[in-house]
């Protein structure tokens, strides 16, 4: 039998004090700043997961903060502040899910950092990531939103639920097609197979 | 329980978030079904990847710019300012450049050239707090994108051991040297380069008065009108070599103007200014050397396809893509038959599918641009093109076979990505 060891649960994000969303509601604009500081990057990280390598962004950073900070008042403690700011995100995200965005392109040859280190196993890695990552991007929108929000970013299968809105079965069914997906390109890509492996492409 | 359940669970039975009941019935099935196993241990494997997929990580400059800006729409009212035409005109717009701007490079320049003699004019360094962006521009979407490897039209990133030419409708000759990382935007008489690390050579040519040229780094900008120079940046010292021209750097102790053969270097809120040793200067000018007078590019005939290119590309810039495509229609009328009118075809393509919302007049014209040319760029855009028309049109058995199409020809081609998925 295959040993499978937990995975650490991605630890929450750092609960956005009542005074400070107090603060916000109050119009401070350091209260809004700190806000905003504390959740950029994970906002940015949800958005990018969820579109890629979105050519617009920091627009779309920005629409979210907006939305965030006009519906403060609607924010009611009842789930953690970054559980209800990443369904902003995903609401965002799934506005611009038709956007045609070019893949990334690698325009030169990259070299080893350090001379005489050999450069091929962090490329090959980089490029089994980089592929991998065009594989979750290219899944439907459906199943993205649902295995981004609960295997990559860690949300529970609950939280998922709440944050799109739909039932804890139907989140799981969509995690177990995405899942099945991503293992069949996985699977269909010889370069990529070894992921699949015990302790491959480290 | 059965197997579909505990694949989508997975993830949350090895981050132990199940209850106790779900747990036990989870490991029971677990215990008699070895597939699940594999399933299980496959799916903690994938997760363990995706999480290690790098992020791009903002800089402390450019987290400060969009947290000002988003206070300031916020303000405004707006929840997000309007984009560069050619952003909003999306892929039409890039691959209408792409297309359009191996004719247009040769007659780059919006209007005529300056007068005078080719003589380098006066340039501006100024290093004020925050990056003042210039008419026009909007320094941040183009920025992200750049950041984050994307790479469009008009934005490179770079990296590697050995420096790269960027061919950039910019009126200017660039030398990126190696892991240099630069985005590039423009929009009406203004051109805006961000350069996030490493070193930007640039040989600008005579600009015609009211049009800007301006290199970012940190907290500085450079603003340019005809000189070869290099910007170079690491973390917050910003050097600035002149191998020919003149320039005036500005910073908040005052002005300092800086002729050829100097180096200035900004770091710690001081300037300095050193001579610029001879082999660096040498080595610039060996690799960006002056273009001779007879390569100046001549204005395009009257009722050439080229003028009527540069009216469409004018045309789309600035937004307005009707006027765009009538140029583009005028070429196909006017030149039947020859390259120009395939590459109308296919630019008009792109215009119709993207902002003018006519998917089968789309389609019609990737028609007209395969038909002219069986092979080559156009050919493999055309098909591209026309696997995303048959799929706004929502015919998915074409679709399908138009990517297949695609992939046929192009294995490697740079949307055989996204026709896979359409083909599936």
């Amino acid at each position: 039998m295959e040993v499978v060891s937990p995975i650490p649960r991605t630890p929450p994000q750092p609960h956005a004090g009542d005074s400070l969303i107090d603060r916000c509601r109050a119009g401070d604009r350091r209260a809004l700043r700190e806000l905003f500081d504390l959740h950029l990057e994970r906002v940015r990280r949800i958005l990018r997961r969820l579109l890629g390598n979105h050519p617009d962004l920091d627009d779309l950073t920005q629409t979210v903060f907006i939305e965030c900070f006009r519906s403060l008042h609607s924010y009611r403690g009842e789930a953690l502040f970054g559980t209800w700011l990443s369904r902003i995100c995903v609401r965002t995200a799934q506005r611009r899910f038709g956007d045609r965005v070019r893949a990334p392109v690698s325009l030169e040859v990259c070299t080893a950092d350090e001379p005489g280190e050999d450069p091929r196993p962090s490329l090959e890695r980089r490029d089994q990531l980089r592929r991998l990552g065009a594989i979750v991007s290219a899944l439907p929108p459906k199943l993205r939103v649902a295995y981004v929000l609960h295997v990559i970013e860690g949300h529970t299968l609950n939280e998922t639920a709440a944050i799109l809105s739909r039932s804890t079965a139907l989140v799981t069914l969509r995690v177990r097609a995405a899942q099945r997906e991503i293992e069949r390109r996985v699977q269909e890509d010889p370069g990529l197979r070894p992921l699949l492996e015990p302790e491959a492409g480290r | 329980m059965r197997c579909r359940r505990v694949e989508g669970r997975a993830v949350a039975l090895l981050r132990e978030e199940l209850d106790a009941v779900e747990t036990l019935a989870v490991n029971a099935h677990l215990e008699v079904c070895a597939a699940c196993r594999v399933r299980l241990a496959r799916a903690g494997r994938l997760q363990a990847h995706l999480e290690a997929l790098p992020l791009p990580a903002l800089g402390a400059a450019r987290r400060d710019r969009l947290r000002e800006r988003t206070l300031a729409a916020l303000d405004d009212g707006a929840a997000a300012g309007p984009s560069f035409p050619w952003r909003r005109l999306g892929a039409a717009a890039g691959v209408a450049a792409l297309v359009a701007g191996l004719v247009l490079w040769l007659w780059p320049r919006p209007s005529p050239p300056p007068p005078g003699p080719a003589a380098p004019g006066p340039a501006a360094v100024a290093a004020p707090g925050p990056v003042a962006p210039s008419p026009g521009l909007r320094p941040a979407p183009v920025h992200a994108a750049c950041a984050e490897g994307v790479w469009t039209t008009p934005c490179r990133r770079v990296t590697g051991a050995t420096g790269v030419r960027a061919d950039l409708p910019a009126a200017a000759d660039l030398w990126l040297e190696p892991d240099s990382v630069v985005a590039f935007e423009r929009a009406a008489a203004a051109t805006r380069f961000h350069l996030e690390r490493g070193r930007i050579l640039a040989r600008v040519h005579p600009r015609p008065a009211g049009s800007s040229f301006v290199v970012a780094a940190g907290d500085m900008v450079v603003t340019v009108r005809g000189t070869l120079f290099a910007v170079a940046r690491r973390e917050q010292r910003v050097q600035v070599d002149l191998v020919e021209g003149t320039v005036t750097v500005t910073v908040p102790t005052g002005d300092r103007a800086l002729a050829a053969g100097q180096r200035a270097v900004f770091a710690a809120g001081q300037l300095e200014v050193e001579p610029l040793a001879a082999a660096r200067a040498a080595a610039d000018l060996a690799r960006l050397p002056a273009a001779p007078a007879s390569t100046a590019a001549p204005t395009p005939p009257a009722g050439s396809p080229e003028r009527y290119y540069r009216r469409a590309e004018a045309a789309r810039r600035a937004g307005r893509s009707a006027e765009a495509a009538q140029a583009y229609r005028g070429i196909r009328r006017l030149f039947p038959g020859t390259a120009a009118a395939a590459n109308a075809s296919l630019a008009l393509g792109d215009l119709y599918l993207g902002p003018l919302h006519r998917p089968a007049a789309a389609l019609h014209s990737y028609d007209e641009a395969l038909a002219g040319r069986p092979a080559g760029a156009v050919h493999e855009e055309a098909l591209a093109g026309r696997a995303r028309a048959l799929r706004a049109l929502a015919r998915p058995d074409q679709t399908r076979a138009a990517a297949a199409a695609y992939l046929r020809h192009h294995p490697a081609g740079i949307h055989s990505q996204e026709m896979r998925a359409l083909a599936r």
